[in-house]
């Protein structure tokens, strides 16, 4: 038996598993009693060992009947009654939900800003079923982007939305709609109704842009240039509207 | 423990009258300081209160369970009251009870030695020595409660024992304290 195995030894010796060890324990005892007989050095570490354990049965026994104050259990009494009154059956909080309703609430905020942002998804042109004032009564508004929108008609097509963008605001006065019958139809289902440029006419759309068929006043055509006739400024005139993706009026075509 | 978990006034005094002397004692031994292992020893029992289900008797005794919580609040208060610790009387508060050997100075001065050296122990020897040698508890035991391995257990019970001989042979320790006693004072 080496010095390490011997010290080793007596060290588990002392600890309270080797209690167990029973006839084992003894025969390993006697085997490391025998190496420190003749071993000095281990004979010091087992003269050390018995006394260390001499002072520690002493500082177990001083403490042997150590108790905590008796408030410790009244304070423990009055929490546990406080407890059960304050609560009945209590529902184990799932430490995992506040985690996965905020990795939900962070999908769903993702998808909906990809989709808003998404160049493919354009909301269709819609066009505002709103009254155009008459020329002569309309405050004349500087628009942006619209150097050809001089006036109703531009305000029918500034009424026009697309992709959810305004490119102007109007403001709905009740009465003026019914008193004038000047009104952007409605294109589309209930919105749309897309007029295609006939074979033969110069009229291109480079893409994007849309035609509206409009009802307005022949004085709103002369606003933006329309040559007509000086005594019929109230009749009614429906015409196609081409427009550019900023509104902008690029072609007329008098339809009726 | 059914008993508390049904909500049984009964069930919670009978384990705190089973269990409350281990923790106090584990406290004391582990900080040196009554005012300090009073509050452990509540707190350890309001945590049983409060999440009673935060036992599971498949991992170990509930004694092991308190030892642990035990244990972290112990280093928790420890770690608070570090600053304040050293204006204290060196350990003033702990009392040393000697009831068979009253009339023994050098015996009550031995043991006295001892506490000192077990708390002037590194907190990683400190808290297995506490546990293995003054709490009598297994190896594996306490290696449930200090969550590590067997291996770093017995290891550092060995680093512990050596330093506590160490110190006591440095103070003085009387070599006839252990004369008397049996080989290593276990009856094999």
């Amino acid at each position: 038996m080496t010095c390490n195995e011997c010290e080793r030894i007596l060290l588990d010796l002392m600890n309270g598993s080797s209690k167990a060890a029973g006839k084992s324990g003894r025969s390993v005892l006697t085997l490391a009693e025998s190496h420190a007989q003749d071993c000095t050095v281990c004979a010091g570490k087992l003269s050390d060992l018995r006394l260390l354990h001499a002072a520690l049965d002493q500082l177990r026994g001083s403490t042997k009947q150590m108790e905590a104050p008796a408030r410790v259990e009244t304070k423990l009494r009055e929490a546990f009654r406080e407890m059960g009154t304050r609560s009945g059956p209590r529902i184990a909080r799932n430490p995992w939900a506040t985690v996965w309703a905020s990795a939900a609430a962070l999908t769903l905020l993702v998808a909906g800003l990809s989709l808003y942002l998404t160049p493919g998804a354009k909301a269709p042109v819609t066009v505002e079923n709103k009254s155009v004032e008459p020329a002569d009564r309309t405050p004349r508004k500087a628009r942006q982007g619209q150097p050809l929108a001089p006036h109703s008609a531009s305000r029918a097509v500034a009424s026009v939305r697309k992709n959810g963008h305004a490119s102007g605001k109007q403001e709905r006065r009740p009465g003026i709609e019914d008193n004038l019958s000047q009104r952007v139809y409605r294109l589309g289902g209930e919105i749309n109704q897309r007029v295609p440029a006939a074979a033969g006419e110069e009229l291109s759309l480079n893409g994007g842009s849309n035609v509206i068929r409009v009802t307005v006043p022949l004085s709103s055509l002369a606003a933006i240039g329309v040559p007509m006739h000086p005594d019929m400024p109230d009749r009614q005139v429906t015409a196609d509207v081409a427009m550019n993706p900023f509104g902008a009026i690029i072609a007329i075509r008098l339809v009726k | 423990m059914q008993l508390m978990l049904a909500g049984e006034e009964e069930g919670l005094v009978a384990l705190y009258q089973k269990y409350q002397a281990s923790i106090y004692r584990f406290s004391v031994h582990l900080t040196g300081r009554r005012d300090i292992a009073e509050d452990v020893t509540q707190e350890t029992f309001l945590v049983l209160i409060r999440a009673p289900r935060g036992y599971q008797p498949e991992r170990g005794a509930l004694l092991l369970y308190l030892f642990g919580i035990a244990r972290k609040l112990v280093w928790r208060a420890m770690r608070r009251d570090r600053f304040f610790s050293a204006l204290e009387d060196n350990h003033p508060s702990l009392p040393v009870w000697v009831p068979d050997f009253a009339g023994d100075i050098g015996r009550e001065r031995q043991v006295l030695q001892l506490r000192d050296a077990i708390l002037s122990l590194p907190g990683k020897y400190r808290e297995i020595a506490v546990l293995c040698d003054l709490q009598e508890l297994s190896y594996e035991e306490a290696a449930t409660v200090a969550r590590c391995s067997i291996g770093t257990v017995r290891s550092r019970l060995h680093r512990a024992r050596q330093l506590l001989v160490r110190k006591l042979k440095g103070r003085g320790l009387r070599q006839e304290a252990a004369g008397s006693s049996s080989v290593l004072g276990y009856d094999l």
